[in-house]
């Protein structure tokens, strides 16, 4: 009986250990300021050269083991002198459970890669962003595709271990949503005197408030096969206008592919929107689309009709970005230098593609000097070529 | 006798089953380290925070990741190991020089990023022929000091004497 008693104890004892040492073992803090920032040289053909920056600190604080929270600011100047601020995201995770983990607040949207993995300056290998993120990283001629990188709302991740290195990554979320920029009634397009329609300069925000009751949600489906490979589809779909008619939807693949000294990664999105085309309208409705359904007609001050038609309009793009570390080579003088390369392409609407090769020199794992040249021809003629210098930390 | 005998093996299990559970969860973090940390970026060298710190980063990495609870614990232990602050501070129990090249290895999970006699990780090199690529005392400052012929290294500067350093270039010879 005595035995059994100590054995009891004894496994009792074991058991408890097993699952505290390691606990016991690590220490506990409660807060990180991490962050990144960037300054930044460029010359155009176009704009005068300039110098820029910003500085980009992240709050982390861990409530308990369950509880954690994480907030980004971004701060720069404006071509105005004026200081920017930006809240790129300021959320709370909640780890459920081992593989379940829920979000609250402003997230970077698990929309394809770039977006929420690879755009702090020190992360991404160049200077600039690629082209289909247009706005996000000076992006000349070409216009990005996916109008917000976060917004507000709640989300679940999942993953699952298939064993050994291979796992299945699900986010899923529900966001207040996109809405054409207060004070600019671009959803409304213009067809010029040829009838070819232009593509509404659609400018999207996202805010703490939504301005329609149709919530937007997206998510990304991914399979990895660790560390070298991931491959995800994601989509996104949301309602802009304040009545709930029109409607942005994107889709994305993604492929990593990453070996000891380089990586191949590529996107391709493609995005829908619905929008008002404004026709000027004479006499005759003879030369309107015919496959556009009219959708508003009001008459102007000057009594003069004006027929708004609603189009859909596709765009596409992609892509692919390889970079290769010369410590490969094992010559010492070389072994922070990387080299970089990537091609982008826009289609339908502001078509275009790019060309940026780029050279990065490692100061440490986190602080690259980096040097880049790109090369932008758009198919309507227009070209632009741009030498970037940047230095880029993450501390 | 048995009475004397579930005394001992509770005595054995109180003082030792710490140790090697922590060993064990070094080994698996190394490993859970090759598998995720340089996918996005450059890895990151465990001298750059402090353990309370990484304390964390590692749930702030876990969700980027995807990684499970129980990943991220075993991660944070395998950084825990190899950290140079702790060293400093004397408040954790680290190598002993008696440990010869072999366990050395073991303890700071050089596998965990490196290829060693056929297995391990792609973080770094495979380590085969290093000492004849490199020099015996190149190896040797390799490992005291990580950064000497790359600044961006992502090697963990780890808390190891000189005569450990010489040990691990032995074992690798
Ligand atoms: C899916 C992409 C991804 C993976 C995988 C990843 N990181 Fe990160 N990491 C990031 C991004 C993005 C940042 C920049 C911070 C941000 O934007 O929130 C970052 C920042 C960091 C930082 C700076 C401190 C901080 O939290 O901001 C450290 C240290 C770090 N990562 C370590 C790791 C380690 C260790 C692992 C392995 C478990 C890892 N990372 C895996 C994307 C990733
Ligand atoms: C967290 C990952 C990591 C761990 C753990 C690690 N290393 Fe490294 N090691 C690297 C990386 C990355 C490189 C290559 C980059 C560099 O430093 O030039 C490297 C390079 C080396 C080199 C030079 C190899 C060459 O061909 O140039 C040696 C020798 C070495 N490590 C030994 C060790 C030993 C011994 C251990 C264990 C005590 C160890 N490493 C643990 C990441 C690691």
């Amino acid at each position: 009986m005595k035995r059994f008693i100590l054995i009891a104890l004894c496994s009792a004892l074991a058991g408890n250990l097993t699952a505290a040492p390691l606990d016991e073992y690590l220490r506990h803090g409660r807060s990180v300021i991490s962050g990144y920032g960037d300054v930044g040289y460029q010359k155009s053909d176009f704009e005068k050269d300039t110098f820029s920056g910003r500085f980009v600190p992240i709050f982390l604080y861990q409530l308990n083991d369950k509880i954690h929270v994480e907030a980004e600011l971004e701060f720069s100047v404006g071509p105005d002198g004026e200081t920017e601020t930006e809240l790129e995201y300021a959320d709370l995770h909640y780890f459920l459970a081992d593989r379940i983990t829920l979000t609250a607040g402003k997230f970077l949207l698990p929309f394809a890669q770039f977006g929420p993995n690879f755009h702090p300056s020190w992360v991404n290998r160049l200077p600039t962003a690629p082209g289909l993120y247009g706005g996000h990283g000076g992006n000349g001629l070409m216009s990005g595709l996916m109008p917000v990188l976060s917004d507000y709302g709640l989300a679940g991740q999942f993953s699952h271990d298939f064993g050994g290195n291979s796992r299945l990554f699900l986010d899923l979320y529900v966001v207040n949503g996109i809405s054409a920029e207060a004070d600019d009634h671009s959803e409304e397009a213009v067809a010029d005197e040829h009838e070819a329609i232009l593509f509404p300069e659609l400018e999207f925000e996202s805010s703490s408030a939504d301005n329609n009751d149709n919530k937007a949600v997206g998510g990304r489906l991914a399979f990895a096969f660790l560390p070298q490979w991931e491959a995800g589809a994601s989509f996104y779909q949301s309602k802009y206008d304040d009545t709930d008619d029109l409607d942005f939807q994107a889709n994305a693949f993604d492929i990593n592919w990453i070996g000891q000294y380089w990586s191949v990664r590529g996107e391709y999105i493609r995005t829908e929107a619905d929008a008002l085309i404004e026709l000027e309208v004479e006499d005759d409705h003879g030369d309107e689309e015919p496959e556009a359904d009219e959708h508003d007609e009001e008459p102007a001050d000057d009594g003069h009709e004006e027929v708004f038609v609603q189009k859909n309009f596709d765009r596409n793009g992609w892509y692919v970005q390889a970079a290769w570390q010369a410590r490969q080579l094992n010559m010492d003088m070389l072994n922070p230098v990387e080299f970089i390369v990537r091609h982008s392409r826009t289609r339908e609407v502001d078509e275009g593609e790019r060309w940026t090769f780029g050279i990065n020199y490692w100061m440490t794992p986190s602080a690259a000097l980096k040097l880049a040249w790109e090369d932008t021809e758009m198919d309507d003629g227009r070209d632009d070529t741009r030498v970037f210098l940047q230095l880029s930390f993450g501390f | 006798m048995n009475i004397l005998f579930s005394v001992v093996l509770a005595l054995f299990v109180t003082v030792l089953a710490p140790l090697s559970v922590a060993d064990e969860a070094v080994a698996e973090g190394a490993r859970i380290f090759n598998q995720n940390c340089s996918r996005c970026h450059n890895a990151r060298p465990a001298q750059e925070f402090h353990q309370e710190e990484w304390s964390v980063i590692v749930p702030h990495m876990r969700e980027k990741a995807h990684m499970s609870g129980k990943e991220a614990k075993k991660l944070e232990a395998f950084i825990a190991v190899t950290l140079t602050a702790d060293k400093v501070t004397g408040s954790q129990d680290l190598p002993t020089e008696e440990l010869g090249g072999v366990a050395l290895m073991q303890k700071f999970a050089c596998a965990g990023c490196h290829r060693i006699n056929g297995t391990g990780g792609a973080v770094g090199p495979a380590l085969k022929g290093v000492v004849a690529r490199m020099g015996r005392e190149g190896v040797i400052r390799k490992i005291l000091e990580p950064t000497f012929n790359n600044p961006s290294s992502s090697m963990p500067r780890f808390p190891l004497s000189e005569t450990d350093a010489a040990a691990l270039a032995d074992a690798l010879e």
